[in-house]
């Protein structure tokens, strides 16, 4: 009764009441309540708009039946714009009904009346501490859920029933699976995945309240491989077996592979043509050599066989006159093509500036009468050059510069030929190839020559018997640097009774051809 | 869970009141499922004008009875007592929730048949559980036994009207809602009682 008069004097005055500068509070207005146990509850309010003067709020109150209006107990345990009813306070399937009065120095508002069942806005807060672990069973891996109540009180059931509910998506979903556990605080999901990150959520209802909000979301990865990665890694380290077999058995034999992928060019070599009769030195040999057996070898052997030689000398001793040697040639037959080109190994040959200080190259000054039958390049150097003209017609290239140089075709006269590596041949006489006389050109440009053609090359003057090729000496010209540039130099084992011409050393200059270029092999 | 044992003078028969009340509790806490849903249904669709007009709880023909309101109330209650308010409680609605089943096909209301088939489910658990309280208050003394009357006097008829029945239906409805959840809260504090040494806990 008193509180009604209260009210009603307080709605006077507000009336009643002017504002200059500043004026009533505006109405507030009651948002709701909340009761999140069972046992207390708070309700809410937002305050009109301010008056310009210190405004306060009151929250008065009473229950349906009673006509006892109670001031709220407790503005602050809710916050601010709060009233806190605790246990003592509240009570259950009884309606009350609420009011806010807003009040300052010019006057007051009223909000509206808010009546509730505190049984109606019963909803509790998320459920605590959301912890997923995984777990194993039977090799697969669950994931165990666990959550403690919103509550305080541990009984599972009594005045007040919990019940919850989670929901669980992969990561990158955005769907939802809703599970129910009614009063269990914990779940076990079996349907997962492995390497796949779980988003966990729960919420909680009391007596079928509304629901409260979904808790702080939990999430987790799920570690291991799935059967696909299993079987990926097993298949991985199947195939990787014959692999590293392969890769060993490559490595053990490399040698072999190198010989079968990188193979050696072979020097120049006629079919037909025995080298190791040659070398003997005995007339017959050679003959039979040269002319005789001129069945063509197969390109098996001739891939094995390596090298063929001729050795050089700078002496200019003897000179073959052309005719006789061309005949001989012509009766030839063509052997297979040789490997030309700038790659092949150089036919290079050691220029010395008299011919007498490099031992290595065979100087034999043997006459033309010699027991030695010369080295008849003639008939070499004439299937030489046919092949090498077959050759380069067949490989559209001009004949490269690693040998002994022949008149070649017109056609097929390469600036490179004129440089001053080669000694040309002027004709053959008899046996012996005639060389032409050279003046000493210039250098050349060292951009127009192929790297390998470099001034490793000497000149050759003539040639002199079966095995000697006599060097010119010549001027060294300005870019003739490095003469002594990696030499390999291997001397065959002569066989016994080979002939070794007296005076100088008649050694067989490398193992079949003077290169200065490392061996690949 | 604690068995009580009840001897009479030939027999000792072994009473698991605790699993008794656990399945009672369970079906009140159905019933009031039940009750929550449609009580939250038709109030969704009734107008203001509904709202305003619509009596309020204090007129509820249960209203008279005096019940435990708050946690410590119903914890100083004796168990008698709160059984005996529960199955009064009960009694009080097994004819107006024949009513409500009656007139669900003449509500006007666009879910009519779901409410119906809610209400005749009502109507079973109501029953079931009248049946399951009567054979556990059996055992648990004279007290339980005593049955206040609540009677009904809404008649059969909820009104003329479309807005009367509605809004009777509604009126009708928040007061089942506010009694089964009477029952159930009272049923399950009996279970709680019952299952602990410790009964403040509860």
């Amino acid at each position: 009764m008193r509180g009604a008069l209260v009210l009603g004097v307080l709605l006077l005055l507000s009336a009643a009441v002017w504002c200059h500068d500043a004026s009533p509070p505006g109405k507030p207005a009651l948002i709701g309540c909340r009761s999140p146990d069972k046992e207390t509850f708070t309700c809410w309010w937002t305050p009109g708009s301010p008056g310009g003067l210190p405004t306060v709020h009151r929250l008065y109150y009473h229950r349906a039946e009673s006509k006892d209006v109670r001031e709220c107990p407790d503005y602050t345990s809710g916050g601010s714009n709060s009233c806190y009813f605790d246990k003592s306070q509240t009570t259950l399937w009884v309606e009350y009904e609420l009011t806010v009065v807003a009040t300052n120095a010019l006057g007051n508002a009223t909000s509206n009346t808010l009546r509730i069942d505190v049984m109606n806005v019963v909803r509790p807060y998320p459920p605590k501490n959301v912890v997923l672990q995984v777990k194993q069973s039977n090799d697969n891996p669950y994931l165990f859920i666990g959550w403690q109540s919103p509550l305080n009180k541990t009984k599972t059931y009594g005045w007040v029933t919990i019940k919850y509910q989670l929901r669980v998506r992969p990561e990158k979903s955005k769907e939802w699976k809703i599970y129910d556990t009614d009063l269990q605080r914990n779940f076990s999901l079996h349907t997962v995945d492995p390497k796949v990150t779980y988003e966990v959520e729960v919420r909680c209802a009391l007596d079928h309240s509304t629901w409260s909000e979904w808790s702080t979301t939990a999430s987790i990865k799920i570690p291991g491989s799935s059967q696909k990665d299993r079987l990926l890694w097993v298949l991985m380290l199947v195939s990787l077996i014959p692999l590293l077999t392969a890769v060993c058995a490559l490595v053990v034999k490399r040698n072999s592979v190198k010989q079968c992928l990188l193979p050696p060019v072979p020097g120049p070599k006629i079919i037909g043509v025995d080298p190791r009769l040659l070398k003997s030195g005995r007339a017959e040999d050679v003959v039979s050599a040269l002319f005789g057996n001129q069945k063509l070898a197969n390109m098996k052997a001739r891939t094995e066989e390596t090298e063929e030689f001729i050795s050089v000398s700078d002496s200019r001793d003897w000179l073959l006159p052309d005719e006789r040697l061309s005949e001989k040639v012509r009766s030839l037959i063509i052997p297979n093509s040789f490997v030309f080109g700038a790659k092949t190994q150089s036919f290079e040959l050691e220029k010395a500036a008299d011919g007498k200080e490099n031992p290595v190259l065979d100087r034999s000054s043997s006459r033309p009468g010699d027991g030695r039958t010369p080295l008849s390049p003639a008939p070499e150097l004439q299937s030489l050059r046919a092949s090498k003209d077959a050759a380069s017609r067949s490989a559209g290239q001009c004949p490269a510069h690693s040998y002994v140089d022949i008149p070649t075709p017109e056609d097929c006269r390469t600036p490179e030929a004129t440089s001053d590596d080669y000694s040309r041949v002027k004709g053959v006489h008899g046996e012996d190839v005639l060389l032409e006389e050279e003046r000493v050109p210039p250098c050349p440009d060292a951009q127009i020559q192929p790297a390998n053609v470099a001034s490793d090359y000497s000149r050759v003057a003539e040639v002199n018997s079966d095995t000697t090729v006599l060097l010119q000496n010549l001027p060294v010209c300005k870019e003739r640097q490095h003469h002594d540039a990696g030499w390999t130099v291997g001397k065959k084992p002569e066989p016994p009774g080979t002939e070794v011409s007296t005076g100088s050393s008649t050694q067989l200059v490398g193992s079949g051809y003077v290169d200065s270029v490392p061996n690949f092999c | 869970l604690p068995q009580r044992l009840l001897c009479s003078a030939l027999m000792c028969k072994a009473v698991d009141i605790p699993d008794l009340l656990d399945r009672a509790s369970q079906r009140s806490d159905k019933l009031h499922s039940l009750s929550n849903m449609l009580a939250l249904e038709l109030e969704s669709d009734l107008p203001a004008i509904g709202r305003v007009t619509m009596p309020r709880p204090a007129m509820c023909h249960t209203s008279s009875l005096l019940t435990p309101n708050d946690k410590e109330q119903a914890l100083q209650v004796s168990e008698s007592t709160l059984m005996s308010l529960a199955r009064s409680l009960l009694k009080a609605w097994q004819y107006p929730v024949g009513v409500l089943s009656n007139s669900a096909n003449l509500l006007p209301h666009q879910s009519k048949a779901s409410i119906s088939n809610k209400l005749q489910e009502l109507q079973e658990h109501s029953r079931n559980l009248e049946d399951g309280l009567d054979v556990l208050s059996g055992k648990m003394g004279p007290t339980a036994q005593i049955l206040s009357t609540l009677p009904y006097r809404g008649g059969s008829d909820l009104g003329q009207d479309k807005m009367s029945k509605l809004i009777n239906f509604n009126f009708l409805l928040s007061c089942l809602r506010r009694d089964s959840h009477k029952i159930d809260s009272f049923l399950k504090v009996l279970r709680c009682r019952a299952a602990n040494m410790q009964p403040n806990l509860c």
